[in-house]
């Protein structure tokens, strides 16, 4: 079980967006799961288990605080390297992904970096498939605004 | 250049998170929880024993509470609905076709139950709000991995909520709901996305809803057959709120209650306030691990977090407590609650159905 700690912390990173505070979430979870894995491990997907009791540990403490979370700073305020700067776009894009709703941003960082299926993602998060596809829809809408308004050159989706 | 957000996404998350992990200081820091959390475990067995023993308990209600557990019940094959829904029910009180008057008044008082489901329940959240709608959301685990819910709402008059679409300009059928003539709306129709939409009243006075996602129409309708009307669920608490700030009332609870396996632990949160501010008191039925970056209060059993607003407090008898304050609400306020939460010692932390049904004390 604990082979899968740095696994779940760098998914914990994207989804705290805190080094120290994702170590510390996964060693709670991971010492919530000692006790039981003998039957995790008897599930069909132990990994799938893990990753939905640190959603779940996440969500605990940040349920009701994230309507109140400080916005991060108008990013046309910010003055970024010339679009040719990929650096530059990926630090962008980053303080993009951090001001979304948790919820969706939890969708696209199983989907984007975890690679998962949207099925996959609904279990995690304990909710149905449509509503994954809202939010990730919602979330890509937002981050393509956003981008936009923040000097980013957005192509269209339908564009090749 | 152009910038593909999909595209990006990837790369831009990977850069985040692929940094080299301690995976020792990792592994030392679980055990020393794991560690901790079983060391408070036997010390809450203990204080609960203790409590039988003679100290202070707080009075649970003379009929026995009951929730519903467990995988599908034997013998019941007339019926598709086998899958116990978990709920603490009280046999002492009816439901609203006793009481319709009640409804949405009690916070402690869901005025309908509903035992049984066509498909195992991971979670049941039972609530009743400030806005007097009392409700029951079920995630259900679907065939073939697929997750559905399932969304019950009682309330006095019309049920009038922010997550229901207004559907009664779409086609609907006439059915019939114990009697009662009901309508049955289907919003959507496809392999992943049919949901509906069963609105009736099932007593004068009384409108109840059932919204289904990923669940068919015709169980949407029997779902709404099967809800009883005539007992209550209790929303209950492994501590009680004391002390509130001046002006404040108690306005919902939500209980939250898995029947996953391995089992998540119970949760409740009670919400209180004025018409200006409001806390929010969470119980746990389990310990909270530590916040690295909350200012302590109390050394290692509270914290306020200042971002956040909200006090924690690490392990009430096995019992984790976050209060978290909006309005005109501060630390002071939390901290006046928290210091009035009396634990009730015979309530087993992890068995929703030994806590108390009064709320306050």
């Amino acid at each position: 079980m604990f082979a899968r700690g740095p696994a779940l912390v760098r998914l914990a990173r994207l989804l705290v967006g805190d080094a120290h505070r994702a170590e510390d979430l996964v060693q709670d979870v991971l010492a919530r799961a000692y006790p039981r894995w003998s039957r995790i491990s008897r599930t069909d997907q132990p990994d799938l288990y893990l990753r939905r009791m640190l959603v779940n540990a996440r969500n605990s403490w940040w349920r009701r605080v994230s309507n109140r979370e400080v916005a991060t700073a108008s990013l046309g305020d910010r003055s970024y390297p010339d679009n040719g700067d990929a650096a530059g776009d990926r630090d962008a894009m980053w303080r993009l992904v951090v001001t979304l709703p948790e919820r969706q941003r939890a969708v696209l960082v199983l989907r984007y970096y975890e690679d998962l299926d949207d099925r996959a993602i609904a279990e995690i998060l304990g909710c149905s498939l449509p509503t994954v596809r809202t939010h990730a829809m919602r979330a890509l809408a937002t981050l393509r605004e956003r981008a936009a308004g923040a000097g980013l050159m957005v192509r269209e989706e339908n564009q090749s | 250049m152009t910038y593909d957000v999909e595209e990006s996404l990837a790369a831009v998350l990977r850069q985040r998170a692929e940094h080299d992990v301690d995976a020792r200081a990792l592994l030392d820091g679980a055990l020393v929880r794991g560690r901790r959390r079983q060391r408070g475990r036997r010390l809450a067995a203990a204080l609960g024993g203790a409590g039988v023993a003679g100290l202070t308990t707080v009075a649970l209600l003379t009929g026995p509470l009951a929730i519903g557990r467990g995988g599908p019940e034997v013998g019941t094959t007339g019926s598709r609905a086998t899958h116990p829904v978990p709920g603490v029910t009280d046999p002492t009180i009816g439901g609203a076709f006793l009481g319709p008057g009640q409804v949405g008044n009690d916070p402690s008082a869901v005025h309908f139950a509903l035992d049984r489901l066509f498909a195992p329940v991971s979670l049941a959240t039972w609530n009743v709000g400030p806005d007097g709608i009392e409700t029951l959301r079920l995630i259900v685990a679907l065939a073939g991995g697929k997750t559905g819910t399932v969304d019950v709402y009682l309330a006095a008059g019309v049920v009038h909520h922010p997550l229901l679409p207004d559907v009664t300009v779409m086609p609907h059928s006439q059915v019939s709901v114990e009697g009662r003539r009901g309508r049955l709306t289907l919003i959507s129709q496809q392999d992943d996305t049919t949901s509906s939409e069963l609105r009736w009243s099932p007593v004068d006075g009384i409108e109840a809803v059932v919204r289904t996602e990923g669940v068919s129409a015709e169980e949407t309708l029997a779902i709404g057959r099967s809800i009883r009307f005539d007992r209550t669920t209790r929303c209950v608490t492994p501590a009680q709120v004391t002390v509130l700030p001046p002006g404040a009332t108690l306005t919902g609870c939500r209980l939250a209650l898995s029947n996953a396996q391995p089992a998540v632990a119970p949760s409740v949160t009670l919400t209180a306030g004025d018409r200006i501010s409001t806390l929010e008191v969470s119980l746990d039925g389990q310990p909270i691990g530590s916040q690295p970056d909350a200012t302590p209060l109390v050394a290692g059993r509270s914290e306020w977090s200042e971002p956040w607003r909200a006090l924690v407090v690490y392990d009430l008898g096995g019992v984790g407590v976050r209060i978290v304050v909006q309005g005109g609400y501060d630390r002071a306020e939390a901290e006046l609650v928290a210091g009035g939460l009396r634990r009730a010692a015979t309530a087993s932390a992890d068995r929703p159905e030994t806590w108390s049904p009064a709320l306050t004390g």
